[in-house]
This record gives structure tokens, C-alpha cells and sequence, in this order.
């Protein structure tokens, strides 16, 4: 079987699954507004845009539609990867993974993919109607860039995530539990809700050797105008490629040390 | 029936709380998602307002959001999760209520709430200020929270009937677990809402008890006058649980008919 016929069985399993149940599908477009009116609702009560303008340099609408939709795309990968193998074991699948002869590193590379795609698809609901509110066609522009780096963020963080999913399940047990502090902790420190470069240092050091996070600043910069000066877009999405460039051995054994203690211990069904 | 609960209570205070760390991992997952969503929230609060108001309203939105969660998650989400471990059936078939399982979940989801709630304190008075909580009137306080735990049960059983009868999905419950609090002014003080949302929110039973308990812990009056929120928030709550057992009961009886219905990933 081929990275191309995995890739496509992949999209048969998530798209009928998606499209049978229309209630997950309506939740891709509402999610981002959900978190918005969330917070704009309490930020409001308690202060006031222009402090958030000051302080972010960012309309708050314009930068909680966009983090809702990161938040969703990073989140979507992260979830798909974290979560299928507890999935498969709990649905007693996992023999069947394990035992069939597909690369077990292209499968979990084609896993997030089909769900990124509707969420990045979304976008078109949330983000971009957004912006042309606001910039009109100058906001379709930046709208379409900010999916298309919101794409390359939830990429990113694909192999960090493969190492730590190894990693996590390979240790056996109930050491999945971990997943739930990993997932909100990168979420925070990806600086989606919480740009970067306002974090205390021991944030901003632990916010770098994520991937995605250095995709999410230059976000930040482009809606802020900051595009140019000292840490330029390009650099950024160039350090992102070289630190998920880094993580790819290490997510390729761990991966591989997840299948063999599997194999060693055998699966539950 | 004695036995049941205390099995029940036991199993489950040893899954959720001791087993593997349960309750360290819970909270630090709790407490990470609500700094995620907390932490820009202060990034809205001019430097001349006081930290411990600002805390305090957080605490009073992140108290009413934790318990929807609760109701959502501890009590209507665990009817899915039975049904997809196989355990429904089972239940179904010892005939004894499925309520009896309740009566021993429900302590350990109060436990889990109480403590994370105090953590969540602690957080806000690392990031801001301790939240200047200061009871007003004991006596609202005590029928803001009554009135909160029947609307909640009342949600619980909806969701869970909706669950057992459908399969309601994962994110069906995310987003009602969302919008509620937002619609119905659980998070924010009815007063300082828009138009629209406050007479939305005062045609539902979820609101009163949220003015009420804010009322009473923060002094922001509702946006009825006290006993005109205290009088229709009674009869929105006793309505409201009457109709979601029924609706419950209606449910339990439609599975018993066509089965238990399959379920997916998410």
C-alpha cells in the first residue's frame, strides 16, 4: 500500500464519518466564533478593546477569530495523532493496525491530514469574512495567507506530536493520562490566545522549541503590520522547517518504540 | 441499593482520583485549558482597575462554566461512555435505575469541582489578584446555588436522554456546553450584556440562578429586581426537571426498544 492509497483511505474514514454526522461538520465552522464570543464577552465586561489594541496591537475580534481558527487546525492535528491509538485499543482495532503490512510512519503522517483540509477549509466561514468586514479586499488577501500559514503551523507540529504520541503509548499503562497536559499546554505555548511576545521568558524559551509557534508569531506580525524589520516572516517560517525538520528522526523511533513495546506486551481487545 | 452506590463510588473514585495519577493529571489539564482562555482575558483590563474585581468576575464566569461542564461531561457524557465500553447494557439488564450509578458519581464529580475550583483561585491570584469573593446575602446565595444544581441536573438528564437515544456526538455537547453559559449569561453579568442576549437569556432557567449566585457573591444586581429573579427562577427550575425526566424516561424507553446505537471517534 502507498502514502497515496493511505492517504485515501484515510479521507474515506474521516469524510464519511464527517459528512454522515453533519453535527461535527457544522462544529468546524462554529467553533472559531464559539471562542471568540467566549472571550470578547468576558473581556468586554472586564475592560475594553482599546486596552487589548494597546497592549496586543491587534483589533480583539480580528485576533481571537484568528486564534479560534489555529487553535482549531493545530488542536485537529495534535487530537488525530494523540488520540487514535488509545482509539483503536479501545475499539479493539489495534491488533488490526498493527498486524496489517502498511508503513506505520506513513500512516500516522496521512492521519491528520483529511481533517486539517475542512478545517482549513472553514476558514472561509470565519477568518476571511472577518477580515473583508473589516479590511475589505485587502482582508481577503490576508485572509487567504493566514490559512495558508495556519496550514503549515498545524503541520509543523506534526512531528513533535508523533514523538511525543511514541513516546507517551510506548511507555504502556495508563500513561496516556499525560496527553491531557501536554495538549493545553501546547496550546499555550504555541501563543495562539497569547502572543509570544508578551509571555514571562521561561514561557517565551519553552514557546520556541515548538514549531508551530514560530508560524503563529509571524501570524501575529502580518495582522499586526509588522511585516519587515528585525524578525522577519521568512525567518520565522524557516526556523519552523528546521525545527520540524529536527523532530522528524526522533518522531520516526518513537513511533517505531511504540510498535515493538506494543508487540511486546501484546493488545488488549 | 447501598452496595451498588458504594461499589459505584468506590470505582470510580479510584479511576478518576488515585488510579495512575488521576487526579494530579485531571487537575493540571484543568488548569492549563483555563489559563489558555483566562490569560488573555486580563490583556482586556485597564491598569487603573482593581486585579481582585477582575479576578473575582473571572472566578464567578470560570464557577458557573466548570459546573455546565460537569453536568455536560461527569453526568450526561458518562451514559456514552458506558455505551461505548458495553457497560449500558448491563445496567440495563441488572434492573436497577440507572440512577443508582448517580448517587455514586455524584461525590466524586462535587470532590473533583470543589478542588478544581480552588486551584483555580490560586491561579487567579497568581496571574491577577485573589478574587475579592465576599458573601452578600447567605440566604440568595443558598437558593441561587439550589436552584443551580436542579437546572443542572435538569441539563444533564436532556443531554444524556438526547445521548442514549441519538448517540449524540462529542462535539454536539462541546458546543452546548459553550453556548449555554454564553447565552444565557453565565459567564457575564446579565447587566452588562447586549439587549438581545439578556432577553434571551431571562426566557430560559439557566440565567436566574447565575444572577443569583453573582449577586449574592459578587453584589452585582440582577437585571429583574431579587424576588421577581428568585420567584421565576424557582419556577423555571421545578418546570425544567419535571420536563427533562420525563424526557429522560421517554429516551431510556426508545433504547430499550431499538438498542443502544453505535458511536464514533469523537
Amino acid at each position: 500500500m502507498s502514502i497515496k492509497d493511505i492517504i485515501a483511505a484515510e479521507f474515506r474514514f474521516v469524510y464519511a464519518d464527517v459528512f454522515r454526522r453533519k453535527a461535527v461538520l457544522f462544529m468546524f465552522i462554529v467553533y472559531p466564533y464559539m471562542l471568540t464570543a467566549f472571550i470578547l464577552l468576558i473581556g468586554y465586561s472586564m475592560g475594553s478593546a482599546s486596552v487589548f489594541v494597546e497592549r496586543v496591537g491587534i483589533d480583539p475580534a480580528i485576533f481571537f477569530i484568528v486564534a479560534g481558527f489555529t487553535l482549531m487546525a493545530i488542536l485537529g492535528v495534535g487530537d488525530d495523532l494523540l488520540w487514535r491509538p488509545l482509539f483503536d485499543e479501545w475499539m479493539g482495532t489495534l491488533p488490526y493496525v498493527l498486524a496489517s503490512p502498511v508503513s506505520r510512519i506513513g500512516h500516522y503522517l496521512a492521519i491528520p491530514i483529511p481533517r486539517l483540509i475542512i478545517v482549513l477549509i472553514s476558514g472561509s466561514t470565519s477568518v476571511v469574512p472577518v477580515l473583508v468586514c473589516y479590511y475589505g479586499l485587502q482582508g481577503l488577501y490576508e485572509g487567504l495567507a493566514i490559512i495558508i500559514m495556519t496550514g503549515i503551523a498545524a503541520l509543523m507540529f506534526v512531528t513533535l506530536v508523533m514523538t511525543i504520541m511514541g513516546i507517551v503509548y510506548g511507555m504502556g499503562g495508563e500513561n496516556w493520562r499525560i496527553i491531557n497536559v501536554l495538549r493545553p499546554l501546547f496550546l499555550i505555548l504555541v501563543g495562539a490566545y497569547y502572543p509570544r511576545y508578551l509571555m514571562p521568558l521561561a514561557g517565551r524559551i519553552a514557546s520556541w522549541i515548538i514549531p508551530s509557534s514560530h508560524v503563529i508569531e509571524a501570524i501575529h506580525r502580518m495582522i499586526a503590520g509588522l511585516v519587515g524589520g528585525p524578525i522577519d516572516i521568512f525567518m520565522l517560517l524557516g526556523i519552523a522547517t528546521a525545527l520540524f525538520i529536527l523532530y522528524a528522526p526522533p518522531g520516526v523511533k518513537s513511533i517505531v518504540y511504540w510498535e515493538k513495546s506494543k508487540m511486546k506486551e501484546g493488545v488488549s481487545v | 441499593m447501598m452496595e451498588a452506590v458504594k461499589a459505584v463510588f468506590k470505582a470510580y473514585f479510584t479511576t478518576e482520583l488515585v488510579r495512575s495519577r488521576g487526579l494530579v493529571f485531571g487537575l493540571m489539564n484543568m488548569v492549563l485549558w483555563i489559563l489558555l482562555f483566562m490569560a488573555p482575558i486580563i490583556l482586556f483590563r485597564p491598569s487603573n482597575l482593581d486585579p481582585s474585581i477582575t479576578s473575582a468576575y473571572a472566578f464567578a464566569a470560570v464557577l458557573v462554566f466548570m459546573s455546565y461542564s460537569m453536568a455536560t461531561w461527569d453526568w450526561a457524557w458518562e451514559l456514552r461512555w458506558l455505551m461505548t465500553r458495553g457497560l449500558l447494557e448491563y445496567i440495563i439488564a441488572s434492573g436497577r435505575s440507572i440512577f443508582i450509578l448517580y448517587v455514586g458519581i455524584l461525590p466524586v464529580s462535587f470532590m473533583w469541582t470543589a478542588l478544581a475550583l480552588t486551584l483555580v483561585y490560586g491561579l487567579l491570584s497568581l496571574l491577577a489578584a485573589p478574587p475579592a469573593i465576599i458573601i452578600n446575602d447567605p440566604y440568595v446565595m443558598a437558593i441561587g446555588f439550589t436552584l443551580f444544581i436542579i437546572v443542572l441536573f435538569a441539563h444533564a438528564l436532556i443531554l444524556g436522554g438526547t445521548t442514549i437515544s441519538v448517540g449524540t456526538s462529542g462535539p454536539v455537547m462541546e458546543f452546548i456546553s459553550w453556548l449555554m453559559p454564553i447565552a444565557t449569561g453565565g459567564l457575564v453579568p446579565l447587566r452588562n450584556m447586549p439587549v438581545i442576549i439578556q432577553k434571551i437569556a431571562i426566557c430560559t432557567p439557566y440565567s436566574y440562578p447565575a444572577e443569583l449566585i453573582r449577586y449574592s457573591i459578587l453584589g452585582v444586581e440582577p437585571i429583574l429586581s431579587l424576588q421577581e429573579t428568585i420567584l421565576y427562577g424557582s419556577m423555571f427550575a421545578m418546570v425544567y426537571i419535571m420536563a427533562a425526566m420525563i424526557y429522560f424516561r421517554m429516551q431510556l424507553k426508545k433504547l430499550l426498544k431499538e438498542g443502544p446505537k453505535t458511536v464514533g471517534m469523537y
